[in-house]
């Protein structure tokens, strides 16, 4: 009973603490609503259209551009501002950042091809981000591919009419199927991409659970080392050393107290989701045992990076430092398949890895976390409770061996 | 029936650089008295006490503390214990009736205590600042708290770490009439303190310097070794001349003798026979008027100075044997 009254007293005198900190609820609790709910609110599925400008000169060529046709080969991708055959004027509104792309048509298609050669779309941007530079190339060759397309179409047709006109088999096999679509003779296969949950997610109702646990995973896990930093920093662990605590005790107390804040956040944060367009496919109680975990070890990091801290400076570094890791490694931008196999053991050491694999189970297959993932995470929980058995014990009952025989 | 002592520390050395710590500490303390350690800053007094409560490990001696090695404390001892640290340590965002709560739990003192926490508010006269939060309420308050804190569980072994720093005289005097009181009920007191006089109320005091026991015993063994005997004062009616103060510094027990003005004298006597004959008969022989004569007792901050100018001038131990044995 006592020792219940003990693990009861920092139960109470956490959330009390926490309670009377309404700036560290505001940045630590509300703050992360904020964020999921501007994230779900701000993200655009599609990037804004890149606004071009089509350097071409109309020639007439058999194979050439044709301006009047290159909005609807360019798709949403490009929104077409204008054509002109002025270089010179595209490339200052380039520079000036009053367009994104200018794109140089070739001057005769036919011309290249009785040279033997490609004739060549040049594309000029302005952007340094690769990831944007990336769309550019995309939507290029996609814009090309259609293009050439659209060429070869006119040129199946023209060919048909005249074929059409001639004897033999092959006039013959082509009025047998006069109504045959010429596109569908350039492109006679086609793909169709389908995933087995449904409905497929959103980007912003994937990267959801990832935001939740990342969030949850820093909550506890600051909130846990602040916690034993501070009490040293106080020096009211003194006051643990001489009273009858004991580790067991502490650690119940302050586990429970910071499951407790952790839960009432990750409630907070799934009742958000469905802003998001998410919603659990899977069973709850997957949902509420991964998450569960992921605060439970998350916390036992905590207290164990909180035996390396000092101050409570070095402990918010710490967990930022892990934060940061996790936004990386944990397959939350990047997928975990990406990285090399050395590396992706850096992704093992931070539970977030493990959690937001297992929610992608539970919210989007429709499944429980596989029995790996939360075998793993009960693992990683338990030996983070040995470790922050020894932070905790270093401040509750530190090993201090004499010397010499005492009697 | 006789009780085992409450500390006994043989040659207990605790050494943090060349000159800082504790040396060569002989304490035996029994149950139910009131210990004072009394010295400047640094003198080794919380050191003392930190090696006593098991926070510290000594590099030699040995030390045992309601029977057990401190560094080895059983849960069911540390519960016989209280402890006020030198510094008010609790949670600022909580109010004092919590922080005192929470010590009250880790001490184990079942949940339903309000009467014993409405005690102790009444006692350490906290019932204004029980609701405000710690971070608000002035150094003294804190030192209060530190204080229910460390007697809410109703230690029998107590040590009190400067618990009258920062308060003021009326209620220092109460909380030396309720450390009394807790004497009287059988508890076990170790203070600390910079205030000399306070070693008055104490059944032992210890006066450390450097780290060391300059001297170790009663309050009033404390005053006879300061001064070399008990000290008496002497007005005569007329100015003695030298012969007679000659004469006077020969009789019996008289070790000393000091003008204090033309008509009075400071006299050091040893236990030797009784000072007011002896007085009386030397004044009797020479035609000098006693108007007065009675014993002195000087204040502890001139004990406290004596006893440490003696240590800095390199007079032996007062005490070299170390200890003290103060029997019920």
């Amino acid at each position: 009973m006592r020792s219940l009254t003990r693990s009861l007293a920092f139960l109470r005198k956490e959330l009390v603490s926490v309670w009377r900190q309404p700036r560290l609820i505001a940045t630590l609790v509300i703050g992360p609503f904020l964020i999921l709910f501007l994230f779900g609110l701000g993200y655009q599925e599609m990037p804004e259209a890149f606004r071009t400008v089509v350097v071409a000169e109309q020639t007439g060529s058999a194979i050439g551009v044709d301006a009047a046709d290159l909005d609807e080969a360019f798709g949403e991708g490009i929104d077409l501002i204008e054509v002109t055959d002025d270089l010179d004027s595209a490339r200052q509104s380039l520079v000036s950042g009053e367009i994104d792309l200018v794109l140089v048509a070739p001057e005769d298609g036919l011309d290249a091809l009785q040279r033997g050669e490609q004739a060549t779309f040049s594309i000029l941007h302005s952007q340094i981000d690769p990831v944007i530079t990336g769309s550019i190339e995309l939507i290029a060759r996609l814009s090309v591919d259609q293009i050439n397309q659209e060429v070869l179409t006119g040129i199946v047709e023209q060919a048909r009419t005249e074929l059409s006109q001639t004897d033999g088999p092959l006039a013959d096999a082509l009025n047998e199927a006069p109504d045959v679509d010429p596109g569908l003779l350039v492109s006679p296969f086609t793909v169709e991409v389908s995933p087995v949950t449904e409905p497929p997610p959103s980007q912003a109702a994937y990267y959801a659970p990832g935001v939740l646990i990342l969030l949850v995973q820093h909550l506890a896990l600051t909130f846990a080392a602040l916690s034993l930093v501070r009490e040293r920093e106080l020096g009211i662990t003194e006051m643990f050393q001489v009273s009858p605590l004991t580790v067991r005790e502490a650690m119940t107390g302050k586990y429970l107290s910071f499951l407790v804040l952790g839960l009432v956040l990750a409630a907070g944060l799934a009742f958000t989701m469905p802003l998001l367009g998410v919603e659990v496919q899977g069973p709850l109680w997957s949902f509420a045992l991964t998450v569960s975990l992921v605060i439970f070890a998350s916390l036992g990091l905590g207290f164990a990076l909180s035996g390396l801290a000092k101050t409570d400076s070095q402990a918010v570094q710490y967990s930022m430092v892990v934060l940061l890791v996790s936004i990386f490694f944990t397959g939350f931008v990047l997928p975990l398949d990406q990285l090399t196999v050395p590396v992706r053991w850096v992704s093992y050491l931070v539970p977030g890895t493990f959690g937001i694999s297992g929610l992608h189970d539970v919210i989007f297959r429709g499944q429980p976390a596989r029995p790996l993932v939360i075998g793993v995470l009960v693992v990683y929980g338990l030996v983070m409770v040995a470790l922050a058995w020894l932070a905790v014990r270093k401040d509750v009952k530190p090993a201090s061996a004499p010397t010499v025989k005492v009697s | 029936m006789p009780t085992d002592p409450a500390i006994i520390a043989d040659e207990l050395t605790k050494r943090f650089e060349e000159e800082a710590g504790v040396f060569d500490l002989d304490l035996r303390v029994e149950s139910g008295r009131i210990v004072a350690l009394i010295g400047p800053s640094g003198s080794g007094k919380t050191t003392t006490v930190r090696l006593m409560t098991g926070l510290l490990a000594p590099d030699s001696g040995t030390i045992s503390v309601l029977g057990q090695d401190p560094t080895r404390f059983t849960s069911e001892t540390r519960a016989r214990i209280g402890y006020m640290a030198q510094d008010s340590v609790f949670f600022p965002d909580l109010t004092l009736r919590e922080n005192l709560n929470f010590a009250a739990s880790l001490f184990g003192v079942p949940l339903r205590r309000k009467r014993r926490v409405n005690e102790m508010v009444e006692l350490l006269d906290l019932g204004v600042a029980m609701d405000r939060l710690l971070r608000d309420v002035s150094g003294g308050e804190k030192r209060r708290l530190s204080l229910a804190a460390a007697l809410i569980h109703g230690p029998e072994l107590l040590f009190l770490d400067e618990p009258t720093a920062g308060i003021d005289p009326i209620l220092r005097q109460t909380f030396w009439d309720h450390f009394e009181r807790l004497s009287e009920q059988g508890s076990t007191l170790m203070v600390t303190t910079q205030y000399v006089g306070e070693a008055a109320f104490c059944d032992l005091v210890g006066v450390l310097a450097g780290g060391r026991v300059l001297a170790l015993d009663t309050p009033d063994g404390l005053r006879h070794k300061a001064f070399g005997g008990d000290l008496f004062d002497v007005v005569l009616s007329s100015t003695p001349s030298r012969d007679d103060l000659v004469a006077l510094t020969r009789a019996e027990g008289v070790s000393k003798v000091t003008w204090l003005d033309d008509h009075s004298l400071r006299l050091v006597v040893g236990d030797e026979g009784d000072p007011s004959s002896t007085i009386a008969g030397w004044a009797g022989g020479r035609d000098l008027d006693v108007e007065r004569s009675e014993a002195y007792l000087p204040p502890f901050d001139d004990v406290f100075v004596e006893l440490v100018a003696a240590a800095q001038n390199g007079v032996e131990e007062i005490d070299p044997e170390g200890e003290v044995a103060l029997t019920g």
